[in-house]
């Protein structure tokens, strides 16, 4: 890979957690912890994982709504976790999950996508015009649309409006944060197209946040799988989801109720429990108490998976780590891929 | 079969507000028989979750006409006592917010205890013994323990659960589940699916399940029915609904739900679902439809049409202009399978 546009090593999100009449600091909620990837220009990466597992923590960070405890953050070469600067904040845009709470209503359509022109001073001259031309990108007809206010639209029509706004400042990377989660399911293929003619029209890169794997599915090059703070598997596409290596990515997966003719209630594998408490995760490996790989492994190998925390290193079958790879798909999984069968 | 159903509707109209009425469920009619899954599914304002409200008078700011046979009583209009024995005994509601079907100051035991005694002349200690095999049942682990325990103690997917046991108390014969699922991680919601199979099979209850997801709902109900703008425009069983669609939302629908395992040609309805407030005349898909015919489709309202799907002894019905001659017809519409067609009662009904 050439060099990333977003790259992120050993980012830690830890919110303190107080109690007692004094609010001291008991402890700390591992909200994202130890997080590493890197995102090339004009690629797709996808954070996907259940709720609590830390991903919009993440996206947060990554984007400097919010501090890192630690780690570093570097886009286009320029360090940025230590404060964002105006021209990160041009170029790095989001589009967040309730259209219907992040659009102000009191202000119209065009107002709403010019607001972050006026605020970073540009396009003095042709303001209207070029937000005219950006509903229209989006799939708006201006002439309907620039004078109405939010709760004239369809909910599909706001997250447009929220992608419109997004695209103001011409920015390098969107970060999607579930952005079609709010939206009825015939609607929201319209934006999942939207943003895949988007990216294919202007290069953009891509930060997806979602807990829904057929909504990765369709828009994602790569796809990072998370569970309580950390990254569990990270991998293309194709690797992840169609050869799950990660017990988790696994399960997860096959939790996904299929439309089906005649359903097969056997071909799902049960994942017991809920997600543990982040501010006391698992020692070990933190998915170690839900895992199903545990049952077919010797007691020697299933302590391995209480006593050590195992590593996103990539494996070869049979659990070796293997320097010379070339898919590029990470495991942190003490057995797979390979064994554990 | 011959027995008579457990639950008859016939054309039940729920609206709200006497000027400019909006009108959720707009003459809808369906049976259920003892032992059933039916699942009953489209998106926001369908009317979904309104047309089983009102089975039981859960609409208490609207107007409900028409008939709800419970085992050959009418429902409709009955004394609010009678609805309260039929909802404690007969018929159970599992809601999406599950922690609000509790009292938040009482412990969850306590209150399932409470709803077995409603309904049954159970001392205490019995009572008490059957709360906690009922939460076991749904699988609460350490039923026991967890019996005392306040319902925000409870996570989510264990508030479900724990919903679910009370809706069993009255050892309902149906049970319905509005949005059941929704909201919940997929590895919980997978765990509620099994619960629910779990509970039809072994409780032989009949299940009317409510959702927008219809991989949850292919996954429970064996007949399936699907609702756009307060009407039914397709209803059929599982195999029927799924392998040939006939109405055109149905198809569009099936089209635009992300596949997980293949990426796909997207495909989404144009437009989006109408307000209720303002439906639009004749058929209420015709803005959104690609087939709509103008001066037919946008006009009348469509006919019912019945398709003989081969040996599959269930019913298979459509809303929709396409099946007849008026009709220039199409691909969409496969007209050798049409087996009968009857006329909308009230063709300028479509009309306001």
């Amino acid at each position: 890979m050439s060099d990333p546009l977003l790259s992120v090593r050993g980012l830690k999100r830890h919110y303190p957690v107080r109690s007692g009449i004094l609010k001291r600091k008991t402890g700390a909620v591992r909200a994202v912890d130890g997080v590493s990837f890197d995102l090339a220009a004009g690629e797709t990466l996808a954070v996907v994982g259940e709720s609590g597992c830390g991903k919009s923590t993440l996206a947060e960070t990554v984007i400097g709504l919010d501090e890192p405890t630690a780690g570093e953050v570097t886009f286009d070469g320029e360090t940025v976790s230590d404060g964002v600067d105006k021209a990160f904040r041009r170029r790095v845009q989001m589009v967040f999950q309730d259209p219907f709470s992040t659009l102000n209503e009191r202000m119209t359509v065009g107002r709403i996508v010019a607001e972050p022109l006026a605020i970073h001073g540009q396009r003095e001259d042709d303001r209207a015009a070029y937000v005219r031309e950006l509903l229209e990108t989006v799939g708006l007809d201006p002439a309907d649309h620039y004078d109405a206010f939010p709760h004239e639209l369809s909910g599909g029509q706001r997250q447009r409006v929220g992608i419109a706004r997004a695209l103001a400042l011409e920015p390098d990377l969107l970060v999607l944060d579930e952005p079609v989660s709010a939206l009825d399911v015939s609607v929201r293929a319209g934006i999942l197209e939207l943003l895949r003619e988007l990216q294919a029209e202007r290069g953009l890169t891509y930060l997806l946040i979602s807990h829904d794997v057929s909504v990765v599915r369709q828009v994602a090059d790569r796809v990072a799988v998370m569970y309580l703070g950390e990254f569990v598997e990270l991998g293309a596409l194709g690797d992840v989801l169609d050869e799950p290596a990660h017990p988790y990515t696994e399960a997860l997966l096959s939790s996904v109720p299929r439309v089906r003719a005649e359903p097969d209630p056997d071909e799902r594998i049960r994942l017991p429990g809920s997600p543990p408490d982040p501010a006391d995760p698992p020692a070990g490996c933190r998915f170690h108490p839900r895992c199903h790989l545990r049952d077919r492994l010797d007691d020697d190998a299933a302590a391995r998976c209480v006593a050590e925390a195992p590593e996103l290193t990539e494996r070869e079958d049979g659990g070796e780590p293997r320097p010379d790879a070339d898919d590029g798909r990470t495991v942190a999984c003490h057995f797979r891929p390979g064994d554990g069968e | 079969m011959t027995d008579t159903p457990l639950l008859q509707v016939e054309n039940l109209r729920a609206q709200f507000g006497r000027r400019d009425p909006l009108v959720a469920v707009d003459g809808i009619s369906y049976d259920l028989r003892a032992g059933e899954t039916l699942g009953i599914v489209g998106e926001s304002g369908a009317g979904k979750s309104v047309s089983v409200r009102s089975l039981v008078g859960l609409i208490d700011d609207g107007e409900v006409t028409g008939s709800v046979e419970w085992r050959g009583e009418e429902l409709v209009g009955a004394p609010t006592r009678e609805l309260r024995a039929v909802r404690g005994s007969g018929i159970a509601m599992v809601f999406q917010n599950a922690e609000a079907a509790f009292d938040p100051i009482e412990p969850v035991g306590a209150q399932i205890v409470e709803a077995i005694r409603a309904s049954r002349d159970l001392p205490k200690g019995a009572a008490r013994a059957e709360a906690v095999d009922l939460l076991e049942e749904v699988g609460i682990g350490d039923p026991a323990g967890r019996f005392g325990d306040y319902p925000h103690e409870y996570s989510g997917g264990m508030a479900q659960r724990a919903g679910i046991a009370m809706a069993l108390a009255g050892e309902p014969d149906l049970l319905i589940a509005d949005e059941p699922t929704t909201g919940l991680d997929v590895s919980v919601q997978a765990g509620i699916v099994d619960l629910f199979r779990d509970l039809v099979a072994e409780r032989d209850m009949s299940l009317l399940l409510i959702s927008h997801n219809l991989g949850v709902v292919s996954q429970l109900c064996e007949r399936i029915m699907v609702m756009y703008a307060g009407r039914i425009v397709e209803r059929g069983s599982r195999e029927q609904l799924l392998g040939s669609p006939r109405h055109p939302y149905t198809g569009a629908f099936l089209r635009s739900v992300p596949d997980v395992d293949v990426r796909q040609e997207l495909e989404p309805i144009e437009g989006a679902p109408p307000s209720l407030d303002d439906p639009p005349a004749g058929c209420r898909f015709h803005p959104r439809c690609p087939a709509a015919e103008a001066g037919l489709c946008d006009v009348d309202a469509p006919p019912t049409v019945g398709f003989d799907d081969g040996d599959d002894p269930e019913r298979h019905e459509a809303t929709c202009h396409g099946y007849t001659d008026a009709h220039p017809g199409g691909d969409a519409f496969d007209r050798e399978a049409v087996e009968w067609i009857e006329p909308a009662e009230d063709p300028e009904r479509g009309e306001r």
